[in-house]
């Protein structure tokens, strides 16, 4: 019994995180990124939101095979795509970043049209944090939520009403 | 016995947990950085499954480590 059949056809929102490999000068990183972008256009894929590639460290040191020597690193440019494609055309992007030789590693998931990312209560900011986190945590196309009281709500309505007695 | 939500997802209104929030995710593990026991932060079942599932992505991304000292 299969009540579940894959609908090859369905439009799926995934994200793919990437990190590029740190022996890739700073210049060279939007490169990289765009090689990883032409990858999703060139399926069908519309990219929805992004994050530039930036150094971290990571929290242990990962292993690839470059020109058959086996290095390990112990940090990367870490970024993220979030897309949105046809289900069928989903391997191919896999296939595409398995064989980019400046990718440490990546993971593809499904996630949802919306920011995913937690986003602190403006108290939880505090006043001297770099300009740049605040900026890359309201970016997206979460909604901004405008905190109006009931007496705000009030007033307004009641001028509204006045309005229109004025014009009858 | 209160009946209270202690869910800390819930009560903050964390719709989806992101594997990318690293300093949110921390607060859920132990030095050892394995995964606290919903009974230990009163996170709901529901977002246990979706904080679990999302810490074990961050360390297959070396975001987070899988054990430390």
């Amino acid at each position: 019994m299969k009540e579940k059949e894959d609908n090859l056809d369905e439009i799926q929102v995934y994200e793919v995180g990437f990190h590029i490999l740190p022996t890739v000068p700073e210049e060279k990183v939007q490169e990289e990124l765009s090689l990883i972008e032409d990858v999703i256009s060139k399926n069908g894929g519309s990219i929805i939101a992004q994050d530039f590639p930036k150094m971290r460290t990571l929290a242990y040191d990962v292993a690839k095979t470059v020109d058959t020597k086996r290095l390990s690193f112990n940090k990367a440019y870490f970024g993220w795509i979030k897309f949105e494609i046809g289900k069928e055309n989903i391997a191919k992007i896999k296939n595409a970043l398995d064989t980019n030789l400046n990718i440490l590693r990546f993971i593809i998931i499904k996630t949802v049209r919306e920011n995913t990312l937690h986003i602190p209560k403006a108290s939880m900011i505090s006043k001297n944090a770099p300009e740049e986190l605040k900026v890359s945590r309201t970016e997206d196309d979460f909604e901004e939520k405008i905190e109006i009281s009931e007496e705000e709500i009030d007033k307004s309505i009641d001028e509204l009403l006045v309005d229109e007695e004025v014009e009858s | 016995m209160s009946n209270k939500q202690n869910c800390y997802f819930k009560q903050n209104g964390i719709k989806y947990v992101d594997y990318k929030d690293v300093e949110l995710l921390k607060k859920f593990t132990n030095p050892h950085a394995r995964i606290l026991s919903k009974k230990r932060t009163g996170v709901s079942t529901e977002y246990q499954k979706k904080l679990a599932l999302a810490i074990k992505r961050a360390r297959f991304m070396a975001l987070m480590p899988y054990l430390s000292r």
